[in-house]
Parts: C-alpha cells; sequence; structure tokens
C-alpha cells in the first residue's frame, strides 16, 4: 500500500510541474504571438484597428517572401554566417588557450590578468567607436571582414575566457598529472583531454557566441558601409523607415534570420545534459 | 620535457587573446579615461578641464543621478528575479522529463530576437487602450486596475525590466544548464541516501559545486544589467521624464546627442569603476575560497 | 566533434543555398520596404536621356562616396546605373544607413575625420552642428554663380542656409499641419478650423461624442511629436515675433505666453483630448491610429499622405488643414538637402553636383515620380496627382510663411530637457509655471556651456 502511494505521489508531483510548466509556456508566448501575427498580417489588416490576437482573413505569406526578395535578407543572412562561422570558432580556440594558461599553467599573478580580462566587458561599446574607426581609417580596415573580425574577438575575449576559465576550474588537475607522466605536451593536454570534457562549456560558448555575433549591431554600423557586406543586424535597420516602420516586414524578416541561430542552438543542446565524460570517473 | 612547463612559453598561450584584445578593448578604455578630463565636441580642440566633468556629474547633474538610481535599482532587480528565474529553470531542465528539450529552447528562444521587435511587441501588450494586458483586465472586469505602464514614471521603469526578464532568462539558464553538468549525480544520490532533503542538498551540496557557475553568471548579469541601454531606448527613450534613464542610455545622450565627449566618457568611467567594485571583490572572494 | 562537423556541413550548406537563392540585387522596379513612395508601379522603367553633365569638363577620373538614409536605397539604386554609364570616369560608392545610424555615423565619420563626399543631412541644429563645425562646403558663392535661386524655391535655399551659410543642396521642403479623419468630422457636422476657438471647439465636440481627438507620442526617441503641438501653442500665444526670438535664446522663455501655452496643454491634456499613454507612445503608430478611426486628428508632415497610400488606406477619408494659430498661420516646416565635405577637390565638388543634378533633376524625377519625397525645393518638378493633401499644404504654406520646426530651431540639450518638461506638465507632475522656468534654465545651462 505505501508503495502505491509514493508512486502516486510522484506522479501527482509530475503532473503538476508538467501543468505548471504548460501554463507558463502559455504566457511566455503571448509576445512571441503577438510578433509572428504582425508578420503575416497585411498593412490593411494591420492598420484596420483588430485585435493584436485576431487573426486576418488571409495569412499574408507575402511578407516573408518580400522580407527575402526585396529585403535582401538572404544576402545579409550569408554574410553573417561567414562572419560567425570564421568569428567563433577562432574566438573559442583563442580564448581555450588563453583560459588553460590561466587555470592549469604557472602564470604569476593569473587572477590579475583574468580580471584584466573582464575589464573590457564593462566597456560600453559606443564609446569605442571613435577610437576604432580612427585607427582602422588609417589602416584601411573599413568596410572589411578582417577588421570586423579582430573588432570582434577583441570584445569577445572577455566573456569567453570567463566562461572557459569557470569550466576549466572544475576540472580536476589529477588529470593533468596523469597525463603529464603520460608524456603529454601542453597543447596535446589541452585539446586531447581538457577540451573534450569541456565539451557543455564548448557548445554553450559557441551558442552564445554566434548568438552574440549574429546580432551584434554598434561595431558592425559603423566598421561595415557597403550595403552587400552587411551582416543581419546592421541590414534588418534597412526596414526601419524614416517615418513609418513595416513591422510586419519587419517581424517576418526577424523570424527568417533567427533560423540559423536555432540551428545552432537546437544541435549543440544536447551537450548541456551529457554530463561529464567517462574520463573523470575516479 | 619538465621544462616545457615552466617556461615562459606558457605566457604564449595569452598572447593572441592579449594582443587583440588590448589593442581593440584597452586601447578604447583609456582613449575614453583620458578623454573624460577634457571638454570635446568631437570637431575642434580638445579643452582639459581636470576632474570638472566628474564634479559636475554628481555635484549639478539631477539627470546622472536619476540614471545612476536606476541603474543600480535595473541591477539589484536582474541579479535576484532574472538570476533566480534562471536558477529554477536550468533546475527543472536538468531533470529527465519528456519534452524537455523542446521547452528548454522555448525558454531560451526570446534571447535570440533583436531588442527592436522586442520592443515593438511589448510596446504593443503595454498599449493602455488596445494592449492584452489592459484588454484582459477589463475583459476581467479589473478595469479600475489598468494602467498607463510605460507611460506611468512609477512602474515604467519596472515594466521595461519584466520586458527585459523575458528576453533576458535564456543565457544566464544555459549557463546554469551547463553549470550543473559538473555536479556528479552520484554525490546527490549519496547525499539522498544519508537523509538530505532536496532543499538543503541543494544549498549544500549543488550551489557549492556551481561556485565558479554562479562566478560566470553573477559577473555577466551585473555587467548586463549596468549596460543595459538597447531595451530602454526602444521601448521609452529614457523617458517619461527620465524615469526609465540608465547611465548607458544618458552616456549615449551626452556624446552621441549633445556631442559632450567628454562628459560621456566620464559617465562611462563612472559606470567601469562601479562594475569593478561589485566584480573584483567578489571574485577574489571566490578565489579566497578556493 | 563528430556532430559538430555534421553541424558546421550543415550550416556550410545553408549558407551555400542562400547564396543560390539569395541574389545580390533585386529585380528592377521594387521597391525599398518602407520606402516613402506610393506603392504604385513606377511609370517608365529607363532612366531619362540624356542629363546635360556639369559644367566643368568631366575628364580626369574621380571616385566620390554618399552617405544616405535606407529608406532611400530602391530609388537610388534604380538610377545609379545609369548615372555611372552616363559618367564613367565618376566612381560612385553609396553607402546607407537607417536615421539614427546615419545620425550615429555622421558624428563618428566628424568626429575622426572620416565623412564621405556627400552626405543627406536635415537642416536646423542638427545640420548646423557641421556648419558651425566648419565641415561642409559653403555653396554661398557657388549658387550665386550658378542662379541656384531660379533653380530652387527660394523656401527650400533658406531652409538649408545654416549659421548664414548656404550649407546644402536642398532636396525636401517638409511643413507639419493637422490631418484629420474627413468623415468623422463630416458625421458631427464639424469643418476645417480657421481661428483656435473654432479648434478648441472641434476637440470639445470630439470629447463630448466619445471621440479620442488628438493622436500623439512621447518619448521613445523624443517628445517631438507631442512638439509639434506644443510649438504651435507657442506660435499662437506668443507670436510670431516672440517665438521666432525665443528660438534664437534671446528672449526669456520664461514668460507669460509661454506659462499660458503649458496651461493650455495641461488643460487639454486633464479633459482627456489624447490618446491613453500618449506619454510614452509609439511615433510612428500615432498617425495609423487614425487609420482605424480610434482618434481623428494628428500633427504630420505631409510625408504622412505617402504613408496612408503605402499603408493600403482610402485617401478619401482624410484631409489636412495648418493649424489655425493665428497671424498667416505659420506652418512649421524644416528642410533636407546633401551636405558637401568641406574639403572637396574641385573635381570631387564637380562629380557630387554632377550626381546630384542627376539624382534630382527634372528629368530623373518626372521619370520616377514614386522615389521622391515631396515637394521637392526643385523648381520644375510637378507632384504626381494622388499627392492631394500635400498640394493643399504647398499651396498653404505659399500664403503662411513658416517657421523653423523647433526641434532643429534650439540645441538638442534644451529640447532633451523640453522632452523632460512635457512628460511632467503631461501627467501633472509640473505646473505651467515650473515648466517655463525649467526650460529656460536649460536655456542659460546651454549658453552658459557654449
Amino acid at each position: 500500500m505505501n508503495k502505491m502511494n509514493l508512486r502516486h505521489k510522484k506522479i501527482l508531483k509530475n503532473a503538476f510541474i508538467y501543468i505548471g510548466l504548460l501554463v507558463l509556456a502559455a504566457i511566455w508566448f503571448i509576445p512571441i504571438l503577438n510578433i509572428f501575427l504582425t508578420s503575416i498580417k497585411s498593412k490593411a489588416d494591420y492598420f484596420s484597428g483588430m485585435g493584436i490576437f485576431d487573426l486576418p482573413d488571409k495569412i499574408h505569406w507575402q511578407n516573408y517572401i518580400d522580407a527575402w526578395v526585396i529585403g535582401r535578407l538572404g544576402m545579409y543572412m550569408k554574410n553573417g554566417l561567414f562572419v560567425a562561422l570564421i568569428k567563433v570558432p577562432l574566438g573559442i580556440f583563442i580564448e581555450a588557450m588563453a583560459a588553460f594558461a590561466l587555470t592549469r599553467l604557472p602564470i604569476k599573478k593569473s587572477m590579475l590578468i583574468f580580471i584584466y580580462f573582464i575589464i573590457g566587458m564593462m566597456l560600453p561599446a559606443q564609446l569605442a567607436l571613435i577610437p576604432i574607426t580612427i585607427v582602422y581609417s588609417k589602416l584601411h580596415l573599413i568596410n572589411t571582414y578582417v577588421g570586423l573580425f579582430y573588432a570582434y574577438i577583441g570584445f569577445g575575449t572577455g566573456f569567453g575566457i570567463l566562461l572557459l576559465r569557470g569550466y576549466f576550474k572544475t576540472i580536476p588537475l589529477e588529470l593533468d598529472d596523469a597525463a603529464k607522466i603520460d608524456g603529454c605536451g601542453r597543447f596535446q593536454l589541452l585539446f586531447r583531454i581538457i577540451l573534450p570534457i569541456a565539451k557543455p562549456a564548448i557548445a554553450t560558448l559557441f551558442i552564445m557566441d554566434f548568438l552574440g555575433t549574429w546580432n551584434e549591431f554598434i561595431l558592425a554600423s559603423v566598421i561595415i558601409n557597403d550595403n552587400k557586406m552587411k551582416t543581419v543586424s546592421t541590414g534588418l535597420m534597412n526596414f526601419v523607415g524614416e517615418n513609418f516602420t513595416d513591422t510586419g516586414l519587419l517581424s517576418a524578416g526577424v523570424f527568417i534570420s533567427i533560423i540559423p541561430v536555432l540551428i545552432v542552438f537546437l544541435i549543440f543542446q544536447r551537450y548541456f545534459v551529457e554530463g561529464l565524460s567517462g574520463a573523470v570517473k575516479g | 620535457m619538465k621544462k616545457k612547463w615552466n617556461s615562459i612559453s606558457n605566457y604564449l598561450f595569452l598572447l593572441p587573446a592579449f594582443l587583440i584584445y588590448t589593442s581593440v578593448v584597452i586601447g578604447p578604455t583609456i582613449y575614453t579615461a583620458f578623454l573624460s578630463l577634457f571638454k570635446w565636441n568631437g570637431v575642434g580642440p580638445k579643452v582639459f578641464v581636470g576632474l570638472n566633468n566628474y564634479i559636475n556629474l554628481f555635484s549639478k547633474d539631477k539627470v546622472f543621478w536619476l540614471s545612476l538610481k536606476n541603474n543600480l535599482i535595473w541591477v539589484v532587480l536582474t541579479l535576484v528575479i532574472i538570476m533566480a528565474l534562471a536558477l529554477a529553470f536550468a533546475l527543472l531542465f536538468n531533470r529527465d522529463f519528456i519534452g524537455r528539450a523542446f521547452f528548454r529552447s522555448y525558454f531560451y528562444f526570446p534571447y535570440t530576437l533583436s531588442f527592436i521587435l522586442i520592443a515593438i511587441a511589448w510596446r504593443k501588450l503595454y498599449d493602455p487602450s488596445i494592449g492584452i494586458l489592459n484588454e484582459s483586465l477589463r475583459a476581467l472586469n479589473l478595469g479600475d486596475y489598468t494602467s498607463t505602464y510605460t507611460a506611468n514614471p512609477k512602474i515604467a521603469l519596472y515594466c521595461v525590466f519584466a520586458a527585459a526578464a523575458w528576453q533576458g532568462i535564456g543565457q544566464p539558464m544555459i549557463l546554469f544548464l551547463t553549470g550543473l553538468q559538473t555536479v556528479p549525480q552520484e554525490v546527490l544520490e549519496a547525499a539522498k541516501i544519508d537523509g538530505a532533503g532536496p532543499i538543503s542538498a541543494f544549498f549544500l551540496i549543488t550551489v557549492p559545486l556551481m561556485k565558479e557557475t554562479f562566478i560566470i553568471v553573477i559577473a555577466t548579469l551585473t555587467i548586463i544589467s549596468m549596460k543595459v541601454y538597447d531595451i530602454i531606448l526602444g521601448m521609452t527613450g529614457g523617458g517619461p521624464a527620465n524615469t526609465t534613464q540608465t547611465l548607458a542610455t544618458y552616456m549615449r545622450s551626452q556624446s552621441f546627442l549633445y556631442t559632450h565627449y567628454g562628459i560621456g566618457s566620464a559617465i562611462a568611467v563612472v559606470m567601469l569603476l562601479i562594475m569593478l567594485l561589485i566584480i573584483v571583490p567578489y571574485m577574489i572572494f571566490s578565489a579566497r575560497t578556493d | 566533434m563528430k556532430k559538430r562537423m555534421i553541424l558546421l556541413t550543415i550550416l556550410v550548406v545553408l549558407s551555400m543555398v542562400l547564396t543560390a537563392c539569395g541574389g545580390d540585387s533585386p529585380p528592377a522596379g521594387d521597391e525599398a520596404p518602407a520606402a516613402e513612395a506610393p506603392a504604385e508601379e513606377a511609370p517608365a522603367e529607363e532612366a531619362p536621356a540624356e542629363e546635360a553633365p556639369a559644367e566643368e569638363a568631366m575628364d580626369e577620373n574621380v571616385s566620390i562616396t554618399v552617405w544616405t538614409l535606407s529608406s532611400r536605397t530602391a530609388g537610388l539604386e534604380e538610377i545609379i546605373d545609369d548615372f555611372r554609364a552616363a559618367y564613367p570616369n565618376i566612381t560612385i560608392d553609396v553607402a546607407y544607413a537607417d536615421g539614427s545610424t546615419h545620425q550615429n555615423n555622421l558624428l563618428v565619420g566628424a568626429a575622426t575625420d572620416t565623412l564621405p563626399t556627400l552626405w543627406f543631412n536635415w537642416g536646423g541644429t542638427l545640420g548646423g552642428y557641421y556648419t558651425e563645425n566648419d565641415l561642409v562646403y559653403d555653396f554661398t558663392d557657388y549658387a550665386a554663380a550658378n542662379n541656384w535661386d531660379q533653380k530652387f524655391d527660394k523656401a527650400g535655399l533658406d531652409i538649408m542656409t545654416l549659421n548664414g551659410v548656404m550649407s546644402a543642396y536642398p532636396t525636401s521642403l517638409s511643413m507639419v499641419a493637422v490631418f484629420y479623419r474627413a468623415d468623422i468630422f463630416e458625421k458631427y457636422g464639424l469643418s476645417e478650423p480657421t481661428t483656435f476657438d473654432e479648434f478648441e471647439t472641434i476637440l470639445e465636440t470630439l470629447k463630448e461624442n466619445g471621440e479620442c481627438p488628438i493622436t500623439t507620442a512621447g518619448s521613445p526617441n523624443g517628445g517631438f511629436h507631442l512638439m509639434r503641438l506644443m510649438e504651435q501653442l507657442w506660435e499662437h500665444y506668443a507670436g510670431p515675433e516672440l517665438h521666432d526670438s525665443l528660438n534664437n535664446m534671446e528672449a526669456s522663455w520664461d514668460n507669460e505666453a509661454i506659462v499660458q501655452a503649458f496651461a493650455k496643454f495641461q488643460e487639454w491634456v486633464d479633459k482627456g483630448y489624447f490618446n491613453e499613454g500618449f506619454v510614452t507612445a509609439d511615433p510612428d503608430v500615432a498617425p495609423t491610429k487614425l487609420y482605424s478611426g480610434e482618434c481623428v486628428m494628428v500633427f504630420e508632415g505631409q510625408w504622412a499622405e505617402t504613408n496612408l497610400i503605402n499603408a493600403e488606406q482610402d485617401p478619401s477619408l482624410f484631409g489636412v488643414f495648418p493649424f489655425p494659430n493665428g497671424g498667416t498661420n505659420r506652418m512649421s516646416a524644416f528642410g533636407e538637402g546633401y551636405q558637401f565635405n568641406a574639403n572637396v577637390t574641385d573635381a570631387e565638388l564637380a562629380a557630387g553636383l554632377a550626381f546630384m543634378d542627376y539624382y534630382y533633376g527634372v528629368d530623373t524625377v518626372t521619370a520616377l515620380p514614386t522615389n521622391y519625397k515631396y515637394p521637392m525645393p526643385v523648381q520644375g518638378v510637378s507632384m504626381p496627382a494622388e499627392f492631394v493633401l500635400t498640394a493643399e499644404m504647398v499651396e498653404a504654406v505659399g500664403e503662411s510663411g513658416t517657421f523653423t520646426i523647433n526641434d532643429q530651431a534650439l540645441p538638442k540639450e534644451v529640447i532633451q530637457a523640453l522632452f523632460a518638461i512635457q512628460d511632467n506638465l503631461a501627467l501633472g507632475l509640473m505646473t505651467p509655471e515650473e515648466g517655463a522656468a525649467a526650460l529656460q534654465e536649460a536655456v542659460d545651462l546651454y549658453l552658459a556651456n557654449n
């Protein structure tokens, strides 16, 4: 009899949580629903005064088509992918090396150096615009992707090192000793042993850095002027008019533009719960 | 072999990050600190004024104090509400149940949206005549409780915060989830067998083991909330009557609207100092308990 | 690791797909997503025939850069290839940005000495920053030598004359008036007001019948929308002369007329003449409340007509009248143009002017009328027939004259203070006397620091 009650309790508790979650998810959905409904309304519908949550008679997919064709979203997304897929892995590589050094190599004053890297996260990017533009214009880096990568990597190191360092610290140092005894060099330790264990952190960083790079606006708006080179964030701003913004078009554009981000998230998210790989067992 | 592990070449691991970061970030930071001691409109000569910009900010500038107050409120709200919710979600999604992968993505999703859209969507929600909040209240016969939300100086900041929370939970949630992976299940199981309830297990085992994650989350959230800018600009522009003005929005006004680059830089330096004041002691304290 | 490879492959494939379908240039004749021009098709596909090249001989190779608004993208791209064909020795690069980013970029450009050859700018204090700091080419002599007074309307030239400098090639003259729902007026037997009292009667009548008389907006990105009403109240109570000298910061804002204006504003707020929650409403959304009939009147510029056509509304439901502030009922106005870099070489100047003459030349505009914002100060250009309301406003402004719109007349610090004061007045947190005093305080602070 006792066993039944315990199991009942568990099922009840789980059901409770489930229902709560679903209610929360429904509420959570409201702003997204709003955006989505806006994206499928034609202008006439949008301005007719119908409630935000009324469905239009005819779904106006034209907004999506216009965002792609007239808004040239495809071109901006292609550029964005190019920038993100180069910057993110490169950045992670550089940050991993630094985090590795700060946590596992004998570096003097590592805490100070760590704080040095954190300071950069605190600067509002707007204030970097003027000095960066001065230097970039002299070095002819304006309107170059190299210039953009350099700036992005620079601004990203703070967070990357913060994240990776934190995660690396949870990996026991005994592993390093074992590796050293086995004759492992530093690079091998980092790439063959530490990084595979740190997969959840790398995955997280990849997702976040990809998203950050994808949505980054202020530096891109100043470094890249040429319309053909613009990324998604700056490209989407072309949808904003002088006195009037076609919100249907903008909403549709945003929904299309987040597809790569979602793909990255969906594929990497399994690593959050994969748990530590076997190497840390005993 | 052993020699390599102690050689100066260890510092080479730090070199690429250091070089790029210093040139692109520290350089402008020093430039900003330098600029804060001057009066400059962008084109004319830079006039040295020493600490005048700072003195004026603190002694004469009402909008500055308002921005500072709003910003500090925002930081507290972020660290309390957003962090707690993100942690709760992470704990929830760490357990195995059907559809958890879906729910994880679902609650993370708002974080991927650009701030323009968030601002537009939430402004529509808050619209006093056709927004769903007031409409629902009227439908439930609670018409007396309708509000003008972001037009109401008393609650405008909190209304914008709600939108920011909706969007902002995604990132710390993921960070916590990642951090939870470092808490081995065996330890929790052992605790359960020893009779520990879920709450004490959480505070006595999980939290300490997630120390590094907390460092990351607290540092990141503190910085993000001190620098909050886009969502405020999109939803209220700093109004009504400066009740949602924050340091970053005010800094932008000073630098890029009034072209008072010196004053804007001074505000940024103040922001930086505040962040350092919060984060550095916290980090050092955490390192001590290593 | 394997999953990573799969992911990367997917993304690479995705980007290849995007390259294939994304395309680089839109098909000819398309419009920018948020273009000002109406949705109707452009009549002629081809660019105009020969356009007389600039006066100077153009045989040397020269390269120019142009910065302009992203809302102009489609219109400009349609003609730029033809321009390049007509002037093969000119290399022209155009960069587009939305309004606020463009302003930002210009400021950064000014501070870093990287401004382009020519750029779009507004008049007033926005464009004035560049003339004050000697960043723009002064067209005064050139204008005199090349008969600009016959090429452009005087109003257009005057409004882009900043700080005594003919600061830009003028391309637009905008005015603000009151747009209203004609059918709702008719329903209550109302007609366009010619006096201030008649306007108040309209407000009363609409309110009595449960309508929302005026839609406006406040804080997001400034209370410039609400200011359009406020400046009309100032004009009414202060009269043209005092208003102008207030704008020049010669007279003190802490005076009886301003207090009366603020008091009247508060009276209207208390009587509920404005849309609910207007203080942080979205200025872009404000005029659209007329489309659904939620509100009846809005203070807008003539672009509102373009917008309502773009939004597929029925133009016959709308009307416009200049605000009856008294006297000649001066209208609030501002201009736009293209400023040239002060450091242009003669070749760059000639090339830039050739471009502007082509872009805004009578032939091009006549061939592609939907690409432009009306009214334009370029003489000889006629507006498309469907711009009925704009034509009305142009006629009115000929008789009434204009004053510079306040957020371009006063410096930005003062304007920001004004917006906060407007908010405070609207929320009943300030008395009119306090408001006027606070405004003068802001002016004094500005004058002390500059």
